[in-house]
């Protein structure tokens, strides 16, 4: 991985928050990188090493994020993003009766377009199967007629063969369009209704504890929870292996100790 | 580290490194490694939520052609730094008093 793509990816981990968080700590990262290398301490592999997941990272962000808005802790910055949905709900409801006059017409244009698309659709179906099977009786009819006149029924089967093609890749692209507007519907949809999940996630365990982590969209919480774990031991071991090195001898007394009492702190 | 550091306790670290004087990330982190075991990915959400409930603010200012963001302690974040100063001497002198008994009564 590169700086460039450690940025990257930490973005992509924050593109759910508001453009100013997401530009806080991009900024903040990018310090830190034109930081530790300035001072020719550390080459970027080795930043990047001991930076450690960016996609870690972005979910520590969020969880902060979370913790922070939904938590109501920075009511005392005037900023409340729940009196702000509120209104927000409000809002619609208010343009809703005010734009009525023109959202009805608007609503019943809609439809009357979807009905279209939807003729159009069947229109396109008709004209298929019809070339087909105009073609089908072209190319029948063409092998009937060889005995009366050879040439037209040559002419008429090659015509009935260039028809059912032109019907099958006709039929074939219509398949794989329609396939695809259903599929990006249905993408569409599932999208919006993982998002409120989310929400509804993150704002259940900001109330259980300030200080959580936020599941992410693409994976299921089991794996996000056993990747966490296996987060908190790895960190557990750096600490351990970073403690003996520093400091004086009383840290080398209670070495011993912690390996049987690393696990019970809470 | 046996003990795990909690966020308010980083809080207060963090408050406590910024009363000395306006400083940017990279020192606070130093500052901060220097005392505790902690990794980057830690230190920017706690200077974040410091920043957001006004406990601290920013400031950029150029260096070496790009720019260097100080983080300044606010009156609010100082009187905060006096009560987090308050609860750990409580909290410290708590745990002593009980560690330091475990070891002087010997009986099981």
């Amino acid at each position: 991985m590169t700086r460039q793509e450690f940025i990257t990816t930490l973005r992509d981990g924050l593109k759910k928050l508001p453009p100013e968080e997401i530009a806080a700590a991009t900024e903040y990262y990018e310090e830190y990188f034109d930081e530790v290398l300035e001072s020719g301490e550390k080459t970027e592999a080795e930043i990047l090493d001991e930076l450690g997941s960016p996609k870690r990272i972005a979910a520590r962000i969020r969880a902060e994020y979370a913790a922070r808005i939904l938590g109501g802790e920075v009511s005392a910055l005037g900023e409340k993003p729940t009196t702000k949905k509120k209104l927000s709900a409000a809002w619609w409801v208010v343009i809703g009766i005010v734009a009525a006059p023109l959202s009805i017409p608007a609503l019943i244009g809609a439809m009357c377009l979807l009905v279209g698309a939807i003729c159009v659709l069947a229109g396109l179906v008709v004209a298929i199967i019809n070339i087909a099977i105009a073609g089908a009786s072209a190319f029948v009819f063409g092998f009937v007629a060889l005995f009366d006149a050879f040439s037209s029924g040559i002419m008429s089967i090659g015509m009935g063969m260039v028809a059912m093609a032109i019907a099958a890749a006709a039929g074939f692209g219509l398949f794989i369009g329609v396939r695809e507007a259903v599929r990006a519907i249905a993408k569409t949809i599932r999208n919006k209704r993982e998002k409120r999940r989310i929400r509804n996630l993150s704002e259940e365990s900001a109330g259980r504890d300030g200080w959580v982590y936020v599941s992410r969209p693409d994976e299921d919480e089991e794996a996000f929870m056993r990747e966490m774990e296996a987060d908190a031991a790895e960190a557990a071991a750096l600490d351990a292996s970073e403690l003996e090195a520093p400091e004086d001898a009383t840290l080398e007394l209670e070495a011993p100790e912690e390996t049987e009492r690393g696990g019970d702190n809470e | 580290m046996a003990f795990k550091i909690e966020s308010s306790l980083l809080d207060a670290c963090a408050l406590a490194i910024l009363n000395r004087g306006d400083t940017y990330g990279y020192e606070i982190t130093q500052e901060m490694k220097s005392a505790i075991v902690i990794s980057e990915s830690t230190l920017y959400p706690v200077l974040r939520r410091l920043q957001k409930e006004g406990l601290c603010r920013t400031y950029d200012q150029p260096y070496q052609g790009r720019n260097r963001r100080y983080y300044s302690i606010t009156d609010k974040g100082k009187a905060q730094l006096l009560e987090y100063r308050k609860q750990w001497n409580d909290y410290k002198t708590a745990i002593n008093k009980l560690m330091e008994n475990e070891r002087g009564g010997e009986n099981d």
